[in-house]
C-alpha cells in the first residue's frame, strides 16, 4: 500500500482503489444478474389460462359441458349463479364425468362424487371441485381466468369472483 | 485503372510472388524497416491508402461482414507486431555490434520485481478491458439471425473461420488429408520440436535478429508468408464457389475461372508419351515417387554435403536433429513449389493414388 | 519501465494502478449497464405502450357514452327509493339477527353431522369388508353373524346420519328463503340500480387496468420483469398448421400480436396500424368466423417469420406499393429481407395462402384475387404446359386440329400461327415467333421453316370433314341481333359488340372476328348446328337455332373479315431452312457427318414431315390443341406445383438486376415478356426460351402471380387444411364439370360469377336466373332431364339456356353436385295427390284471385303474354318446400326479382289479411298445394 497510516480519511476511503474495486464488483454482480435474468424466458408455452366463454344467455340451466374438452371446465347454472367447475378431482386428479340421469359428476378412477354445485358427498374425495374466476366484460362476454381458484372448504366460494349473478 | 491493376495482381499467381519478394525486402533490410522513421511513415501513409480501400463498395462488403472484423482487426496487430519485433530486434543489434550487450540485459531491466501486483494486477487490467471490449464488440454486432438453418443448402462461399481460411486456401493445391491433416499436423509437430531442434543458445530473453538469423527467417517466413498472406487471401479474395476475386471486384454468382489440373502422371504418359495409363499403379504413378524420394531424401543429404550452409548445420545440430530439421524444413517449402508448379503448369498432384487415398 | 520514484520490488507505482483499475472499472460497469439496457430497450415494447394508451381511449369514450345511456332520473329515483327501503329492511334487524343465529347453529349442526356421517361411511365399509372376508372365507358363523349384525346395525345408523343431513339441509333452505325474504326489498331495488350502472362500473373498472402507474412501472422494470410483466410478448401456438423446419415439422408460433393488440377486437377499425382491426372481421380472424385466430394464426395467411419480434423488420414485412415501400424506408428504415427465403406475402397477395389448406374446389368465395388469377390461369391454359397438380382434369384450352382441313385454309393456318394477334386482337393464342429473342432474320426464317413443316405435318394428319349444313344466305343485321340476345356473349367477345363483350369479360370460346376470312361458311352453319359434329369434345352447345337463325347469323359473322390479313402471303417453304433445322435435332447425339448422310437419304416431304413434328414438340402446340401423334404427352414446361415455394436464388433473372430478386417480381415480369431472360445472352437457335408471349397487361400478370404463390410445398396436417365433407365433395365435383362448359358465364353460381349478367344490370331479371340453393329448388330427375332436353321455362327471356353435349356422367356429377351443394339427401320430394282440409280449398281459390297470380303466370290459364314461368309445370320442377320458401320471402333468394313479396319482408305479415285468419304459414302452405295440383291435374 502507498500509505503506512492507519485511519482512513474520507478522501481516502473513496480513494480509486475502493471506487475501482467496488465498481468492478458491481460490474461482476450485474453481469450474473444478468445471467439469472436470462434463466427465464420471455415467453413460455403453457397451455392457455383464460378464455371467453360467451355470454350469460348462451347457458341453459344445469351442466354445461362445451368448454370441457378445451380447457377443463364445466359451466354451471343454478338457483341464479353462473360458476365454472374445475374438471379436476380432488382426490387424485382424473377427471370426472357428468351424469346428467343421476345428476352427479362421477370419477372413474375411484368413485368420487359431486353434486351439481361441486360439493362431494361420495367416494374418497376429502373435499368439493374448485371453481375459477368468473367475471364479465364490458361486451358482456364471460371470462374465465384459471389462473385463481376458490375453495369452498376454505369458505372462498362466497367471493363474488367465483360466480356470476345470472 | 489502379483498381483494375490491384484486382489484376490480387491472384495469387502475381501476389504470392510479389509477396515472397518483399518478404525478403524486409529481412535483407531489417534496420531499415524497423526504424522508427519507418513505422512512422509507414502508418502515416496507409491511414490515407485504408481509407481509399474502404470507400470501395465492394470491399467495404467485405470487410463489415462480421465474421470478417476480427481478422482485419489482427491483421492490423500482425503488422505492429512485426515492426515491434524487428524495431526491438535492430535496436539490439546494433549494441551488440558494439559489444554493449542487449538492452534487456542491463542492470535496471534485470530487477525483480513482485508478480503481485505487477503481474497478476496488470492481468486484472487485461482482462477488464477485454472483457469490456468484447460485450460492445457483442452489443454493437449482434449475431446475425438469418432464416432458419436448411441442411441440404450450403451457403456460397462457405468460408472457415479465419484461423482456419489459411489450410482452407491451401485445400486448393494440396489433397484434403494433406492439406488438412497431414500439414497441419506436422506444423503443430513442428512448433512443439523446435525447444528441442533449436541449439542455438543465444537469442534467449531479449530482441535479436543476427543471432537467430535463419530461426527467425524461416519461422516468419512460414509465420507471414505460408499463413497470414494466405489468410488474407482467404479472406479477401476468394468468394462464391472458392474462385478469385479482387478485393474490389464485385462477386458475381457467374464468374468462371477456367481451372482444368492434370496429374503428373497423365503429363507423363497420356500427353508426353502419348501411351495409356499403365495399369499398375506404381509403375503410373512412378515418375512422382520418383521425384517425392529425391525431394525428401535426396535433397537433405545432398545438401549436407553440399552445402556450407548444410554442413554448418549438420554440425550444430547433430544428425538425428539435422533430418528432422530439414524434413519439416522440405515439407514446409513444398507448399510454395506445389502452388507455382499449379499456376505454371495446370499441375494437380505429383502422385496421384486416390485407390490408396493417397495423393501428393 | 524503469523510473527512480518506485519502490524496490515494484515496476509501477501503486497508486497509478489503482488510477487504472478504477478507470477500467468504470468502463466495465457502463458496458454492464450497456447490455442491460439494449436487451431491455427493445422497439416492440413501445407499441404495446402505445397501444395501452389508444385503449385507454377508446374506453373513455365508452364509458363516455355509457354515462350518457344511463337514465340520470330514474337511477336518483332508485337510489331514494334503495334508501328507503333500506329502512323498512333496518326495521326487521332484530328479526335478521335471530334468523342468522340460527342460521349459523343449523350450519354447525351440518358440520358435525358430515363428520360423523363421514366416519359412519368408513365405518360401513370397513365392517362390510370384515363381513364379506368371513363369508368367502367360510368363518365359523358366529363370527360372520357378529359381523353381519355390526354391519346392519352402522347401515341404519348411516341411513339415519343421512336423513338428519337432510333435514339439516332442508331446515337451512327454510332459513335462508326467510332471511332473504326479509332482505327482499333491498336485494331487489340493488339489482335494479346494477341492471343500469353494471355496464359504466365494467368499463371503469377495465379502464384502470390501463393506468401506468407505480404498480405498472414495478412490474415492467428491467429484470424484475420476469415475475410477472405488462408489457411482455404474447403468442399464439397453432397446432393444426406447421413450420417446416427441413425434417421436422413444428407447430406455428406466432407472435405478430405484441404489436398487433387490437386485430382480433372490433372497434379499432379507425386506428393506424398495427393498432388496427383485421379487416373483414367477420371472415377472418373473428372468434365466430371461419377462421378464428387462436386457431389459424397469423403467418398461415400472411408468410413472414411470424417468431421474430425484436422490430418491425424482423418479420420480414413487404410493401404492397412503391408509395408504401418509400414510407417504410423513411419510417422504420426498411430493407429488402434478404435472408428470408418466404418474406411475408404483401396486402394485396395474402389471399395466395387460400390455396394451401382449400384444396379440390374450383373458386372459392371471397377470394376474389386468387379466383381471378385462377381463372386467368385457365383461361390461357397455363396448366397445359406447366403442370399443376389438381388441375388435370382441365380440358385443353385451344380447338382441336384433328380435322382442321376441312374449316380453314392452309395459308390462313401459316399466317395464324406466325402471328395471331394480327388476325384476332383478342384472342388467347400467344405469339411463338417475332418476339426479343428470335426476330433476328437468321432466326425467323429458321421459324419460318418450322411453322411451313408444322402446316404440312397437321394438315397430313387432318381428318377430311364434310360439313353437315349449307350456308344459303342470311341477314346479317338480324344476325347480330341474335347473336346479343340468344345468349353467345355468355362465352364470346364479338367484334361489333365491343361494348357488351367489354363488360361480360367471357373467355369459356374465342372473342369471334373476321370469320369472313378464316372459315368456309358451309363448316361455320353446321358448327352453330351441331358444334360436335366436328369436334367431338367441345363445349360449344346447341342454341337450337332454326335453319333461318344459323344462316342470319353466320352472314353477320362470315361479314366480319380482316382484309389485311387476307393479303398476307407466308413465306415458301426454304428447303436449305429446313435441313439446316432438322440438322440441329439430329447432330444431338450423332456426329455432323453421320446426321447429314441421314437428311441425304430422306425424301423433301419426308423431311418436312419430320420437321412438323418435330417442331410441334418442340413448342407444345399439343399441350392445347388435339393433334394426332401426340396423345399422353406431358407439357413441355417446367412443373409449377410448387412454385410458390421454389428458392429464390433458383430464378434465373439473366441481365435484368432491376427486377427485385423476389419470387413474385420474377413470376411478374415472366409473365408479360417471357423472352427476357434471353437478352443480351448469346445462344444458337436450338436454345432459345420457348415460352411464346401473351401480352398480358400488369395487373392480369399480378393476379396470376397470386394464384401460383399459392402453390407452395407447406405440408399441412389434416387437422388443419379445410377438409371437405362429403356432400361438398360432389358439389365441388359438379362445379368442375360446371366450370367446364362455361355455365358460370351465364348463369351465378351461389353468388360466384355469373358475367354474361353484366350487360342486364338494367334488369337482372332479363339474364339467364341467379341459380342460389339450386338443388334444394328443384327435383333432381326433372334437372336430369332437362340437361339433356332443354326446354324453355320463362318465356319473357330472349336469351337461351344452351343444349349440352353432356355425357351421361357428367349430367350425373352436375345434378349430384347441385343437390348435395344443397344438402338435399333425397332425389325428390315426392308431391303425392294433394289433401285438403275441408273448406281449404275454396278459400285457397279466393286467395290465388285476390293475389292475381295468373297476371304473371298467364301460362295455361290466358292468352296474355306470359311474364312468369307457367304453373302447371312447378309440380315436376319444383321442391314444394322450396316453393314455400320462394313464396315467404323471394327477395331473400334473388334480390331484385320481379316476383312480390306478398308476406312482407320478414315472410310473416300477408298483405291480404283476409283469408286463413292473417296467417302467413297457412296461406303459403295452401297456395302451395295448390300449385301442386295444378301440375299433378
Amino acid at each position: 500500500m502507498s500509505d503506512t497510516k492507519q485511519s482512513l480519511n474520507r478522501r481516502e476511503f473513496f480513494s480509486y482503489l475502493t471506487v475501482g474495486w467496488v465498481m468492478f464488483s458491481a460490474a461482476c454482480a450485474g453481469l450474473a444478474a444478468m445471467a439469472f435474468r436470462f434463466s427465464y424466458p420471455n415467453v413460455n408455452f403453457d397451455p392457455e389460462m383464460e378464455f371467453l366463454a360467451g355470454a350469460p344467455t348462451d347457458y341453459a340451466s344445469g351442466v354445461d359441458e362445451r368448454y370441457k374438452n378445451a380447457f377443463g371446465v364445466w359451466m354451471v347454472k343454478s338457483e341464479g349463479k353462473l360458476v365454472a367447475l374445475s374438471n379436476i378431482c380432488t382426490h387424485l386428479g382424473c377427471i370426472p364425468t357428468w351424469l346428467p340421469a343421476e345428476l352427479k359428476f362421477k370419477c372413474p378412477c375411484h368413485g368420487s362424487g359431486y353434486y351439481m354445485s361441486g360439493i362431494n358427498f361420495e367416494g374418497p374425495a376429502p373435499r368439493p371441485l374448485e371453481r375459477y374466476k368468473v367475471s364479465l366484460q364490458p361486451d358482456g362476454k364471460i371470462k374465465v381466468d384459471k389462473t385463481k381458484v376458490f375453495r369452498q372448504e376454505k369458505g372462498e366460494w362466497d367471493n363474488p369472483d367465483a360466480y356470476l349473478n345470472v | 485503372m489502379l483498381k483494375e491493376l490491384i484486382n489484376k495482381i490480387a491472384d495469387p499467381l502475381y501476389s504470392f510472388p510479389i509477396t515472397t519478394f518483399l518478404f525478403y525486402l524486409m529481412m535483407r533490410y531489417y534496420r531499415i524497416f524497423g526504424s522508427k522513421k519507418f513505422g512512422k511513415w509507414a502508418l502515416i501513409l496507409s491511414v490515407p491508402v485504408i481509407i481509399w480501400f474502404l470507400a470501395d463498395p465492394n470491399f467495404i462488403l467485405i470487410i463489415l461482414f462480421p465474421d470478417n472484423v476480427p481478422i482485419a482487426i489482427l491483421l492490423v496487430m500482425v503488422a505492429f507486431f512485426t515492426w515491434f519485433s524487428l524495431h526491438k530486434a535492430a535496436e539490439n543489434d546494433v549494441r551488440i555490434e558494439q559489444g554493449l550487450g542487449p538492452i534487456e540485459a542491463t542492470p535496471e531491466n534485470r530487477e525483480k520485481v513482485w508478480s503481485w501486483p505487477n503481474l497478476v494486477y496488470t492481468e486484472l487490467f487485461a482482462i477488464i478491458a477485454c472483457t469490456a471490449f468484447l460485450v460492445v464488440w457483442a452489443i454493437i454486432f449482434k449475431a446475425p439471425l438469418e432464416e432458419p438453418a436448411n441442411p441440404t443448402w450450403a451457403p456460397n462461399p462457405a468460408k472457415a473461420p479465419w484461423y482456419f481460411l489459411g489450410l482452407q486456401e491451401m485445400l486448393v493445391y494440396f489433397d484434403p488429408w494433406m492439406a488438412g491433416v497431414v500439414l497441419p499436423g506436422l506444423v503443430v509437430a513442428g512448433l512443439i520440436a523446435i525447444p528441442y531442434i533449436d541449439t542455438n543458445p543465444k537469442g534467449n530473453g531479449y530482441y535479436c535478429f543476427q543471432d537467430r538469423k535463419w530461426a527467425i527467417i524461416s519461422f516468419l517466413y512460414g509465420w507471414l508468408v505460408l499463413w497470414v498472406y494466405l489468410i488474407i487471401v482467404g479472406v479477401f479474395f476468394r468468394g462464391p464457389n472458392w474462385t478469385f476475386y479482387g478485393p474490389f471486384e464485385y462477386w458475381s454468382l457467374y464468374k468462371i475461372v477456367p481451372e482444368y489440373n492434370i496429374n503428373l502422371s497423365e503429363y507423363l504418359w497420356i500427353k508426353g508419351l502419348g501411351v495409356a495409363m499403365p495399369k499398375n499403379l506404381i509403375l503410373r504413378e512412378s515418375l512422382g515417387i520418383i521425384l517425392t524420394i529425391l525431394y525428401v531424401g535426396v535433397i537433405p543429404v545432398w545438401a549436407q554435403k553440399a552445402t556450407k550452409m548444410g554442413r554448418q548445420f549438420y554440425k550444430d545440430l547433430g544428425s538425428i536433429r539435422y533430418y528432422i530439421f530439414m524434413f519439416l524444413f522440405v515439407t514446409m517449402m513444398s507448399l510454395p513449389i506445389k502452388m507455382v508448379l499449379r499456376w505454371l503448369f495446370s499441375l494437380k498432384y505429383i502422385v496421384a493414388l486416390p485407390e490408396w487415398e493417397l495423393n501428393l | 519501465m524503469s523510473e527512480s520514484n518506485k519502490e524496490p520490488g515494484m515496476a509501477y507505482s501503486m497508486p497509478k494502478l489503482h488510477k487504472i483499475m478504477a478507470i477500467l472499472s468504470f468502463i466495465f460497469l457502463v458496458t454492464t449497464l450497456w447490455v442491460f439496457l439494449d436487451d431491455y430497450m427493445r422497439p416492440w415494447k413501445a407499441y404495446q405502450v402505445e397501444a395501452l394508451k389508444i385503449k385507454r381511449r377508446h374506453l373513455d369514450e365508452q364509458i363516455k357514452a355509457a354515462a350518457k345511456e344511463i337514465d340520470s332520473t330514474k337511477l336518483a329515483e332508485l337510489n331514494a327509493k334503495l334508501k328507503k327501503v333500506e329502512e323498512i329492511v333496518q326495521s326487521r334487524k332484530s328479526d335478521i339477527e335471530s334468523a342468522e343465529k340460527d342460521l349459523k347453529v343449523i350450519v354447525t349442526k351440518f358440520k358435525d353431522q358430515t363428520i360423523t356421517n363421514g366416519i359412519l361411511n368408513g365405518q360401513v365399509g370397513a365392517i362390510n369388508f370384515k363381513y364379506e372376508t368371513s363369508l368367502s372365507h367360510k368363518d365359523p358363523k358366529a363370527v360372520t353373524d357378529k359381523a353381519f349384525n355390526k354391519l346392519q346395525e352402522l347401515k341404519a345408523r348411516f341411513v339415519k346420519g343421512k336423513d338428519s343431513l337432510k333435514a339439516l339441509q332442508a331446515e337451512e333452505k327454510v332459513i335462508v328463503t326467510k332471511i332473504t325474504e326479509y332482505k327482499k326489498e333491498v336485494t331487489r331495488t340493488e339489482k335494479e340500480i346494477k341492471e343500469i350502472t353494471n355496464k359504466l362500473n365494467l368499463l371503469e373498472l377495465a379502464k384502470k387496468t390501463t393506468t401506468i402507474d407505480p404498480v405498472f412501472a414495478l412490474r415492467n422494470l428491467p429484470f424484475i420483469d420476469f415475475l410477472d410483466p405488462t408489457i411482455k410478448i404474447h403468442q399464439i401456438v397453432v397446432n393444426n398448421v406447421t413450420d417446416d423446419r427441413y425434417f421436422r415439422h413444428v407447430p406455428k408460433v406466432d407472435r405478430c400480436i405484441t404489436c398487433h393488440t387490437f386485430i382480433d377486437q372490433p372497434g379499432y377499425e379507425k386506428e393506424v396500424n398495427p393498432h388496427k382491426t383485421h379487416p373483414r372481421i367477420d371472415q377472418m380472424v373473428g372468434l365466430e368466423s371461419p377462421h378464428p385466430m387462436k386457431q389459424v394464426g397469423c403467418t398461415s395467411c400472411h408468410g413472414g417469420e411470424g417468431h421474430r419480434v425484436h422490430d418491425f423488420r424482423s418479420a420480414a414485412h413487404m410493401p404492397d406499393t412503391d408509395k408504401q415501400k418509400a414510407e417504410w424506408i423513411t419510417k422504420y428504415n426498411w430493407h429488402e429481407p434478404h435472408k428470408i427465403q418466404q418474406p411475408m406475402l404483401t396486402k394485396s397477395q395474402s389471399e395466395a395462402s387460400c390455396v394451401k389448406c382449400h384444396s379440390g374446389v374450383e373458386l372459392i368465395p371471397g377470394a376474389t384475387v386468387l379466383n381471378e388469377g385462377r381463372m386467368a390461369i385457365e383461361k390461357y391454359g397455363c396448366n397445359g404446359c406447366h403442370k399443376i397438380d389438381g388441375w388435370e382434369h382441365k380440358r385443353k384450352t385451344g380447338p382441336s386440329l384433328l380435322k382442321i382441313a376441312g374449316k380453314v385454309d392452309k395459308e390462313w393456318f401459316k399466317s395464324w400461327v406466325w402471328e395471331p394477334k394480327a388476325f384476332n386482337k383478342h384472342t388467347k393464342m400467344p405469339a411463338f415467333f417475332m418476339q426479343s429473342n428470335n426476330s433476328k432474320p437468321e432466326f425467323a426464317k429458321l421459324n419460318m421453316a418450322e411453322v411451313n413443316a408444322i402446316a404440312e405435318y397437321v394438315w397430313d394428319k387432318s381428318k377430311p370433314y364434310e360439313a353437315n349444313e349449307k350456308y344459303t344466305g342470311g341477314n346479317a343485321e338480324k344476325g347480330k341481333e341474335l347473336i346479343s340476345q340468344v345468349g353467345c356473349m355468355g362465352c364470346h367477345g364479338v367484334d361489333g359488340l365491343e361494348d357488351n363483350s367489354k363488360k361480360v369479360k367471357a373467355y369459356a370460346g374465342p372473342w369471334l372476328s373476321g370469320l369472313g376470312s378464316k372459315v368456309k361458311p358451309d363448316w361455320l352453319v353446321s358448327w352453330l348446328k351441331k358444334p360436335w359434329h366436328y369436334q367431338e369434345d367441345t363445349i360449344m352447345p346447341s342454341m337450337r337455332l332454326s335453319n333461318q337463325e344459323a344462316n342470319d347469323i353466320a352472314a353477320y359473322l362470315l361479314g366480319l373479315r380482316n382484309v389485311q390479313f387476307e393479303d398476307l402471303k407466308f413465306a415458301k417453304l426454304n428447303l436449305a431452312d429446313q435441313d439446316r433445322v432438322l440438322l440441329d435435332y439430329y447432330t444431338a447425339f450423332d456426329t455432323v457427318a453421320s446426321a447429314k448422310e441421314k437428311l441425304a437419304k430422306m425424301d423433301s416431304r419426308e423431311k418436312t414431315l419430320e420437321l412438323g413434328k418435330r417442331s410441334i414438340g418442340k413448342y407444345g402446340c399439343y399441350s392445347c390443341h388435339n393433334v394426332e401423334g401426340f396423345d399422353g404427352l406431358a407439357g413441355i414446361g417446367p412443373e409449377l406445383t410448387k412454385v410458390g415455394s421454389k428458392p429464390a436464388g433458383q430464378f434465373g433473372f439473366g441481365i435484368h438486376h432491376d427486377i427485385p430478386h423476389r419470387r413474385d417480381a420474377w413470376i411478374t415480369a415472366h409473365l408479360q415478356r417471357p423472352a427476357m431472360w434471353d437478352d443480351g445472352i448469346d445462344k444458337v437457335f436450338k436454345d432459345l426460351n420457348k415460352m411464346p408471349n401473351f401480352y398480358m397487361s400488369e395487373t392480369e400478370a399480378k393476379k396470376i402471380t397470386v394464384a401460383l404463390l399459392g402453390q407452395v410445398s407447406d405440408v399441412i396436417p389434416l387437422s388443419g387444411v379445410k377438409r371437405l365433407t362429403a356432400s361438398e365433395t360432389m358439389y365441388h365435383d359438379g362445379m368442375k364439370v360446371v366450370n367446364k362448359y362455361g355455365c358460370t358465364g351465364c348463369h351465378q353460381v351461389d353468388g360466384l360469377r355469373g358475367d354474361v349478367l353484366n350487360m342486364y344490370m338494367d334488369d337482372i331479371n332479363q339474364g339467364p336466373p341467379r341459380l342460389v340453393g339450386q338443388g334444394h329448388r328443384v327435383q333432381t330427375d326433372w334437372f336430369y332431364n332437362f340437361l339433356g332436353n332443354v326446354q324453355p321455362i320463362r318465356p319473357w327471356l330472349q336469351i337461351r339456356m344452351p343444349s349440352f353435349n353432356l355425357s351421361t356422367e357428367e349430367k350425373n356429377r352436375i345434378v349430384g353436385g347441385f343437390q348435395h351443394g344443397s344438402k338435399q339427401p333425397t332425389f325428390t320430394e315426392p308431391a303425392e295427390s294433394v289433401k285438403w282440409i275441408p273448406g281449404e280449398r275454396e278459400e285457397t281459390i279466393k286467395l290465388w284471385n285476390a293475389l292475381n297470380c295468373v297476371s304473371c303466370h298467364s301460362g295455361g290459364f290466358t292468352n296474355d303474354v306470359a311474364l312468369a314461368p307457367n304453373l302447371h309445370l312447378a309440380s315436376k320442377r319444383l321442391r314444394p318446400t322450396w316453393i314455400k320458401k320462394w313464396l315467404t320471402n323471394p327477395q331473400a333468394i334473388l334480390p331484385g326479382t320481379s316476383m312480390p313479396s306478398f308476406w312482407g319482408d320478414d315472410g310473416k305479415t300477408p298483405i291480404e289479411t283476409g283469408y286463413f285468419g292473417g296467417d302467413a304459414d297457412k296461406q303459403v302452405e295452401a297456395l302451395t298445394k295448390y300449385v301442386i295440383e295444378l301440375g299433378q291435374k
